[in-house]
């Protein structure tokens, strides 16, 4: 078992809400963010999780140079529920060196790449001055960003594992911790809307036409979302806080089998399962939930639900909420850890959004409808390309 | 926080595998830059190989020296890659179809366009099933990196491999981000080393913003290349390790802190 980490504070903007309180609303009232897509120019039949406003929200003055999508998103969830506030009280209490900064992402700020790009008129025309590639499009503008709107001077890093990135940061933030690098971390993860994916994925031909339908037997694809999510990580006080929500586990894992597909056995899943399981100290039957990667591609969701019943059986009630917010591809992993977070909190159990009929030959508990219950653990689960795997446990103290 | 390392990979211009790069790290010999060739990684299947692009090949082989050299099974050691580009060569290929009117990706462009996709290759490769990530920190992605490695290592009690490498963005992204030549390093690291050895070895990070004592590479014709991939941040130490004696090297990681290695010191009880 290893010494859990408290989660002071965190947040979430997300597609179907900007914030903890209109993502519950949200979840609660089965309202989903994903709507036909309407993004620049990418023209593409299908459904797309987009947050309002960003257009109007340009990153703060002294950081203009890292103004991009990307960013300005992350500006948004920086903003929203407190989250600034409590990362500059952190700050105070521990001295702004012993606060690390570990985000995830998978394009960053590629969007002002493409916009470079498709400014040029011929092939051999260099890029405008204009574009600030470092402060945009490049991996670690996101950590920096971060680090310099905290006002933070401890360690910072961007990991970049495609869809697991921002559940790989709860195991990132465990260890720096845990080996006295600092005291505190703000983990997280923003992915945002770009012409990149959304093409790379068509390309795939793993986009859905409709909104994305985890689990159910007429899935056809993925709904790609934006979203930042935020956590800020701590160690355990004592007396613990009863009630508060904390990382009890974490498992990692590799699938060693290809770049785009998921193991036909489930083998990375079940490790980064069973692992996040033995450093929470928990059996199968401990678990009260399962928030799945649940992309609604037809060899994520098969597998994935080999995986869970093979380790948990049908006892477990489990859902991907993907259908609220899309794929946040590296931010699913936070944007779902703090939907756990939610639930943990509320006692609530979501759906699987868009479910009508569980594919039969499914034999995980997949959730056609909300219901609330009190919950103490919950498994988040991501998964990504490259076969980098994740899962998390999260719970509450007491 | 103290660990031990088992193994070294590197590899570069003038600077291929540790047997070679040792005498010149050490001043013994004089380093004389030469085109790097990206052989196909042997551990990957030959239909991967074919596929494999240049960052893949530079880092696998370069992981691969490594994990040789330390004598222990690729598949129990957890991977850490840390890279400031990513896959240049496949986000460029990408943004220039985008750019195009039909705008149409290439499927095999994209799933290897990801910053993931070395060690992606290096499991698929290696057979490996352990814990693997990969982190980017721009001019700081060595130092990220290794104080992540060593962190797993102390933390979970386990070896890991660290590799950490880049490769020059094609036009016209070269002109925004500069990496001079194709570059990379790779340690095994395991828990504790035997106090006094060599291989002991401490990773502490702490806040410093003064520029006054960071470390660079001793033999003047590195610097070029130091400068110049961000990989090579790492030269001061390579140059430590082979000359086999106890040494100092300070990294700057972040603009606010500075990553202090100490190599071969008495581990203090």
């Amino acid at each position: 078992m290893i010494r859990p980490l408290v989660l002071t504070h965190f947040t979430t903007v997300n597609a179907c809400g900007q914030g903890l309180d209109e993502t519950l609303k949200a979840l609660r009232a089965g309202r989903s963010g994903l709507h036909a897509c309407d993004f620049d120019d990418a023209d593409l039949d299908t459904y797309i999780g987009r947050v309002e406003g960003i257009e109007d929200a340009p990153v703060r003055e002294d950081l203009a140079d890292f103004d991009c999508r990307n960013n300005r998103l992350a500006q948004m969830a920086l903003r929203t529920d407190g989250f600034e506030v409590a990362v500059a009280a952190a700050a105070a209490r521990y001295g702004a060196e012993r606060v690390a900064v570990i985000v995830g992402s998978s394009t960053s700020g590629v969007g002002e790449g493409e916009i470079a790009y498709r400014g040029r008129t011929q092939p051999d025309e260099p890029l405008p001055e204009s574009f600030k590639f470092s402060q945009t499009h490049d991996f670690y503008s996101l950590a920096r960003f971060v680090h310099g709107y905290l006002g933070l001077t401890g360690p910072n890093t961007t990991v970049s594992a495609a869809c697991a990135s921002s559940s790989k940061v709860f195991a990132d933030a465990w260890q720096w911790i845990e080996a006295g690098v600092c005291d505190a971390a703000v983990v997280g993860g923003v992915d945002s809307l770009c012409l990149m994916t959304l093409r790379g994925f068509n390309s795939l031909e793993l986009l859905s036409r409709g909104p994305c339908r985890p689990n159910d037997v007429a899935r056809s694809g993925i709904s790609i979302g934006e979203a930042a999510g935020f956590a800020l990580v701590e160690r355990m006080p004592s007396p613990a806080p009863q009630g508060a929500v904390a990382l009890y586990g974490y498992g990692e894992s590799s699938d060693a089998h290809h770049m785009s597909s998921p193991h036909p056995d489930g083998k990375g899943a079940i490790l980064a399962m069973q692992s996040a399981l033995a450093r929470a100290g928990l059996r199968p039957g401990d678990v009260d939930y399962i928030n799945l990667h649940g992309t609604g591609s037809g060899a994520n969701d098969r597998i994935e639900d080999k995986a869970v019943f093979g380790l948990f059986g049908s006892g477990v009630p489990t859902s991907s909420t993907k259908g609220w917010t899309g794929h946040a591809l590296g931010a699913a992993g936070i944007t779902e850890a703090v939907i756990s977070c939610l639930c943990l909190r509320a006692g609530f159990i979501p759906a699987n959004l868009n479910l009508e009929t569980l594919d039969p030959d499914f034999d995980s508990a997949v959730q056609s409808e909300s219901r609330d219950l009190p919950i103490k653990r919950v498994i988040s689960n991501s998964f990504g390309f490259g076969g980098n795997n994740c899962s998390v446990v999260l719970g509450t103290v007491g | 926080m103290q660990v031990a390392i088992a193994g070294i990979g590197i590899l570069g211009p003038g600077l291929e595998g540790w047997a070679e790069s040792a005498p010149i790290l050490r001043g013994d010999t004089p380093y004389l830059a030469r085109e790097l060739e990206l052989v196909a990684p042997a551990i990957l299947s030959p239909r991967e190989r074919r596929r494999s692009g240049p960052v893949v090949r530079l880092a696998l082989n370069v992981a691969q020296q490594a994990v040789e050299q330390a004598g222990i099974a690729a598949q129990e050691l957890a991977a850490v890659f840390g890279c400031s580009a990513g896959s240049g060569l496949e986000v460029h290929q990408i943004l220039d179809s985008l750019s195009q009117p039909e705008m149409l990706v290439s499927p095999t462009q994209f799933h290897n366009s990801v910053h993931n996709a070395a060690v992606g290759y290096w499991c698929i490769g290696a057979a490996c099933h352990q814990a693997s990530t990969s982190i980017a920190a721009f001019d700081y992605s060595f130092p990220a990196a290794l104080l992540k490695a060593a962190a797993q290592t102390v933390t979970e009690d386990r070896p890991v491999l660290l590799c950490v490498y880049d490769c020059p963005f094609p036009y016209p992204l070269h002109g925004k981000r500069a990496i001079f030549a194709p570059f990379g390093v790779a340690l095994v690291l395991t828990p504790a080393g035997r106090p006094g050895g060599l291989k002991a070895f401490s990773v502490d990070w702490r806040p410093d913003g003064q520029p006054a004592a960071l470390s660079a590479p001793s033999n003047e014709a590195l610097r070029p290349l130091w400068q110049g991939n961000p990989a090579a941040r790492a030269l001061p130490l390579f140059e430590a390790l082979a000359r086999g004696e106890p040494a100092s090297v300070t990294l700057r990681y972040p603009d606010e802190g500075i990553l202090r290695l100490e190599l071969g010191l008495p581990i203090p009880s």
